[in-house]
C-alpha cells in the first residue's frame, strides 16, 4: 500500500523474507550461543589448566565465534532491509514504535563487534582470567541483543495492552503476554543451537586428541539438555497467543501442524540423543552421530520459526496491520490518508498507485489490466503467479463462480487470509484476472 | 511530478523531537564515515604499499600489523552505520523505502557487497599472518567492492530526495541504480577522498601510539595530506554541481547556509593542520588533524540533512508530523548507551598492552 511494489519472481516477498529471517535467526542464535560455549569451556580450561583445550579453543574459536558473529550481523541488516523493501509500511511501524529499544540494541551490536574483536586479538597476550572475562562481555551482550529484539518479535504477534500513543505504550509493548515464554526459548534454542555446533566441531575437526573432544562434547550436550524445557514453555506460550493462532495449532493450518510437529520431534530426538549419550557418559561422537545432531537442531529451529512466522498472518502487527500492508481497523483513526476507509470506498488500487503500469490511471486500463492491478496491490506480497504460494494452481480447477465468491469469505475460508480490502467492482475485476490465469 | 506517489509519513508521527533524531542521526553518521574511512584508507595503503614493500621491510612489517585492523574497521563501520539508518527512517522514512523499492536488488545486494569486501580483508589479514605477500589484487578488488558499495548508498540518498524523479525512474523500470542527479559523481567522489584521507590520519595515529610500526605515521600523513587538498576540491565541486535552485534552498533552510560554512572551513583549515603535523612530532599534532576532519564530517553530515531537507521543501515538512516522544524510553536508551561506553572503555583498557605488544 502506498509503496513501490518489490515483485520477488517464483518466491514472492513473503517467502523471501521468511528465507533470510530463518537464516539469519538460525545463525544469530548459534552465534549467542556458541559465546556462551566459548567463554565457559574456556573458564574450565583455565581453572584446571587445560592448555590441551585452550589451545583447541583457540584455533577454533574463528570458525564458532567470529564467523557466525559477521554472518549474523550481514543477514541482520539483510532481515531489516528485505522487510522494508517487501512490507515498508510495516517496518515503518515497528521503528517507529521501538526506534529506542532498537538503538539500545545497537550499543549492544557495539560491545558485541569491539569484544569480539578483542577477544580474538588479545588470545594468549593478556591474562587468561581477563581473556575469559573478554568473552563474557560477547556473551552477554550477545544474549541481551536476543532479549531485546524478541520483545518486537513477539509483538508483532501478541501486542497485549498496546495502544499506540497511550501512557507506557512501548513498556506494553516490549512486555508483551508472549514475550518471557518466548524469550526463554530462544536463549535455550541458542544454547542448543551451539551445543549442537560444538559437537559437530569435536567431530570434524583434525588434530585434536580424544581427550580435548570428549571434553568439547560432554560440554555440548550439557548445553542442549536444557532444551527440553522448551515444551512447557511452548505450551505456556501458547495459551497467550491469540486464538485465531490457537485454531491454527491445532489442526485449521495444516501446515502449521505439519512444520509443528516436525519441530517438535526434531527437539525430542535432539534432547533424548543428548540425554542419552550425557547418561552413558558417551562423549564419542561419530561423523554420524554429529551430522544427524546438527540436521535435527536445524529442523527443530527451522520448523518452530517457519510456525511463528506463519502464525501472525494474516496480520503483521495482530489487529493492527495486515501481511498486505493495510491498516486494520483499529489503526484507521491514525491512518492520515484515510487508507481503510479510502479502500473500502475508492478501492484498492486508489491507495496504491504503484500498482498502476507507470503513467497509466485505471480507468485507462481494460478489466484484465484493472484486475492485475488489484492483484498487484492486494496480493503480490504473499502470492507469486507461478512460484511459491502461487495463485494460477489454486485457481486452475476453479471456476469464476468460485473465484468471486472465495474473494467474498476468503478470510472465513482461510484464517490466514486477510479480507479483501476494495470494492466489489475491484473483486469483479480480480476474478476476472485470476480466470485469465487458468488458461 | 505525481504527488500521490509519495507516501503518506508513518501513522505513528514522530517518536522523538526531529532535533533530536537528526543530532543523533549526524553524529553515528559522522563516526560510521570515520570508521569506514579506517578500512577504505587503510586498504589504500595496502595497495600502494604493495610493491614497495617487497623491497622494504619496515613497509612489509606496516602492512602485516595494518592489515588486522581492516575487518575490525568494516565491522564498526557497519554497525555504526546502522543506527544513521535507524534515525534516516524515523525521520524520512516515506522517502527512503520507496527508494530502496526503486533500487530493490541493488539495494539488497549492497549487504552481499560488505561482506564480500569483510571476505578478501580477512583473506589478507590471514596472507599476511602466514608471512604471504599480499598482492596487489586483494586491495584493488576490496576498494572496488567498496567503492560500488557507496555508489549504491549515494544512488539510494539522492533518489530519496529527489521525489520529482520517481515517475520517471518507474517508468525505466524497477531494479535500475539512481543516476540522474547531478551532485551524485562529485559526491561519491568526495566521500571516497575524505575516507582515504581519514584512513591515512588514523594510521598515522595508531603508529603514535605504537599500535603500528613508526613507518605508519610517515604512510599515513603521506597519503592523508594530498588526498585533503582533492577532498576539499571535491567539496566545492560538490556544492557547485547542486542544482541552484537547491543551492539557494540550502542556504535559505535554517541553519543551512551556517553549517555548508562550518564544513568548508573545516576541510580548508585541516590542510595547514595536517602539514603541520608532517612537520612536527608527538600524538598531539596527527590527534589535532583528525579531530578537525571530524569537524568536517559532523558539519557534512548535518549539511547532508539540511540539503535533504531544502530538497523536500516543495513536498515535506518535518514539522508538519506530530511528535510523541517516548521519554522513558529514551531514558533507557540513555543508560543503555553510557553503560555500554563504559564496557567498550574497560574492555580497550584491558586490552591495549596487549595489543601494543
Amino acid at each position: 500500500m502506498e509503496y513501490p511494489i518489490f515483485d520477488v519472481p517464483l518466491l514472492g516477498g513473503s517467502l523471501l523474507i521468511a528465507k533470510v529471517a530463518i537464516f539469519h535467526a538460525f545463525i544469530a542464535h548459534f552465534s549467542v550461543g556458541s559465546g556462551f560455549f566459548v567463554a565457559l569451556a574456556e573458564r574450565r580450561a583455565i581453572r584446571e589448566g587445560d592448555e590441551a583445550t585452550l589451545a583447541f579453543l583457540k584455533k577454533y574459536a574463528l570458525l564458532i565465534l567470529l564467523v557466525p558473529y559477521v554472518l549474523g550481523t550481514v543477514t541482520g541488516a539483510g532481515i531489516w532491509f528485505t522487510v522494508a523493501l517487501v512490507s515498508p509500511r510495516a517496518i515503518s511501524v515497528l521503528i517507529h514504535q521501538f526506534v529506542w529499544d532498537w538503538a539500545a540494541e545497537w550499543v549492544l551490536f557495539l560491545i558485541e563487534v569491539v569484544s569480539i574483536f578483542l577477544y580474538f586479538f588479545t588470545w594468549g597476550r593478556v591474562r587468561a582470567e581477563v581473556h575469559n572475562r573478554i568473552g563474557w562481555v560477547f556473551a552477554g551482550a550477545s544474549l541481551l541483543t536476543l532479549v531485546i529484539i524478541n520483545a518486537i518479535l513477539s509483538f508483532m504477534l501478541t501486542p497485549g495492552g498496546w495502544a499506540p500513543h497511550a501512557p507506557g505504550a512501548v513498556w506494553k509493548a516490549l512486555l508483551n503476554p508472549s514475550y518471557v515464554p518466548t524469550t526463554l526459548v530462544r536463549a535455550l534454542a541458542a544454547f542448543a543451537l551451539a551445543g549442537a555446533g560444538a559437537v559437530a566441531l569435536a567431530a570434524f575437526v583434525r588434530g585434536a586428541d580424544a581427550r580435548v573432544r570428549e571434553r568439547v562434547v560432554g560440554l555440548a550436550y550439557r548445553m542442549i539438555l536444557p532444551a527440553v524445557l522448551i515444551f512447557p514453555l511452548l505450551g505456556w506460550a501458547f495459551a497467550v497467543i491469540p486464538e485465531r493462532a490457537q485454531q491454527v495449532v491445532l489442526g485449521a493450518g495444516p501446515a502449521m501442524l505439519i512444520f509443528g510437529g516436525f519441530g517438535a520431534a526434531s527437539l525430542a530426538i535432539l534432547w533424548l540423543g543428548a540425554a542419552l549419550a550425557a547418561w552413558r557418559r558417551d562423549h564419542a561422537v561419530s561423523s554420524v552421530q554429529a551430522l544427524v545432531t546438527v540436521l535435527v537442531a536445524f529442523v527443530a529451529y527451522g520448523a518452530f520459526e517457519f510456525v511463528r512466522e506463519g502464525l501472525r498472518r494474516p496480520y503483521i502487527i495482530e489487529g493492527f496491520m495486515y501481511s498486505t500492508g493495510v491498516t486494520a481497523e483499529t489503526a484507521a483513526t491514525l491512518d492520515r490518508r484515510g487508507n481503510i476507509t479510502r479502500t473500502r470506498a475508492q478501492g484498492v488500487v486508489a491507495s496504491c498507485p504503484w500498482a498502476l503500469p507507470p503513467g497509466k490511471a485505471y480507468g485507462q486500463l481494460d478489466t484484465l489490466g484493472q484486475g492485475e492491478a488489484v492483484y498487484r496491490a492486494a496480493c503480490l506480497r504473499c502470492h507469486s503467479v507461478d512460484g511459491y504460494n502461487a495463485v494460477r494452481p489454486l485457481v486452475r480447477s476453479w471456476s469464476r463462480e468460485t473465484i468471486r465468491h472465495l474473494l467474498d469469505r476468503m478470510h472465513e475460508v482461510k484464517l490466514s487470509m486477510p479480507p479483501f480490502p476494495g470494492t466489489d467492482a475491484e473483486k469483479e475485476a480480480l476474478a476476472d484476472y485470476l480466470v485469465s490465469l487458468r488458461k | 511530478m505525481s504527488a500521490n506517489l509519495i507516501p503518506s509519513y508513518d501513522m505513528l508521527g514522530l517518536p522523538a523531537p526531529p532535533w533530536l533524531a537528526q543530532a543523533l542521526m549526524a553524529l553515528t553518521l559522522a563516526l560510521h564515515w570515520t570508521f569506514l574511512g579506517g578500512v577504505v584508507g587503510g586498504t589504500a595503503l595496502l595497495l600502494a604499499n604493495a610493491r614497495r614493500a617487497r623491497a622494504n621491510p619496515d613497509l612489509a612489517e606496516l602492512s602485516r600489523r595494518l592489515t588486522p585492523f581492516l575487518p575490525f574497521f568494516l565491522s564498526m563501520a557497519m554497525t555504526l552505520g546502522i543506527a544513521p539508518l535507524l534515525f534516516v527512517q524515523v525521520l524520512y522514512g516515506q522517502f527512503f523505502y520507496t527508494a530502496n523499492i526503486l533500487l530493490g536488488w541493488w539495494w539488497l545486494g549492497m549487504l552481499g557487497l560488505l561482506l564480500a569486501a569483510f571476505a578478501l580483508l580477512w583473506f589478507g589479514w590471514h596472507r599476511q599472518a602466514e608471512g604471504k605477500p599480499l598482492g596487489l589484487v586483494l586491495p584493488a578488488l576490496a576498494l572496488l567492492v567498496l567503492a560500488k558499495a557507496a555508489v549504491i548508498l549515494s544512488s539510494n540518498a539522492t533518489l530519496a530526495q529527489s521525489p520529482e524523479t520517481w515517475q520517471a525512474a518507474w517508468a525505466r523500470g524497477m531494479n535500475r541504480l539512481f543516476t540522474g542527479d547531478p551532485a551524485l559523481v562529485p559526491r561519491v567522489a568526495f566521500a571516497l577522498s575524505g575516507f582515504v584521507a581519514t584512513g591515512g590520519l588514523i594510521a598515522a595515529i595508531l603508529a603514535q601510539t605504537g599500535l603500528l610500526p613508526a613507518a605508519g605515521r610517515r604512510e599515513g600523513l603521506g597519503v592523508a595530506l594530498p588526498l585533503l587538498g582533492v577532498q576539499l576540491v571535491f567539496w566545492l565541486w560538490l556544492m557547485a554541481s547542486l542544482p541552484a535552485a537547491q543551492r539557494a534552498q540550502l542556504m535559505a533552510t535554517e541553519g543551512g547556509g551556517a553549517l555548508w560554512w562550518a564544513a568548508t572551513i573545516a576541510f580548508l583549515a585541516v590542510i595547514p593542520a595536517g602539514v603541520l603535523a608532517w612537520r612536527g612530532g608527538g600524538l598531539g599534532a596527527p590527534l589535532a588533524v583528525a579531530g578537525v576532519q571530524f569537524a568536517g564530517l559532523l558539519a557534512w553530515a548535518l549539511t547532508r540533512d539540511a540539503l535533504r531537507r531544502a530538497a523536500l521543501a516543495p513536498v515535506f515538512s518535518l514539522s508538519d508530523v506530530p511528535a510523541h516522544p517516548e521519554w522513558s524510553s529514551f531514558a533507557m536508551f540513555a543508560v543503555v548507551f553510557v553503560a555500554g561506553l563504559g564496557v567498550i572503555g574497560w574492555l580497550v583498557k584491558m586490552s591495549l598492552p596487549a595489543a601494543k605488544a
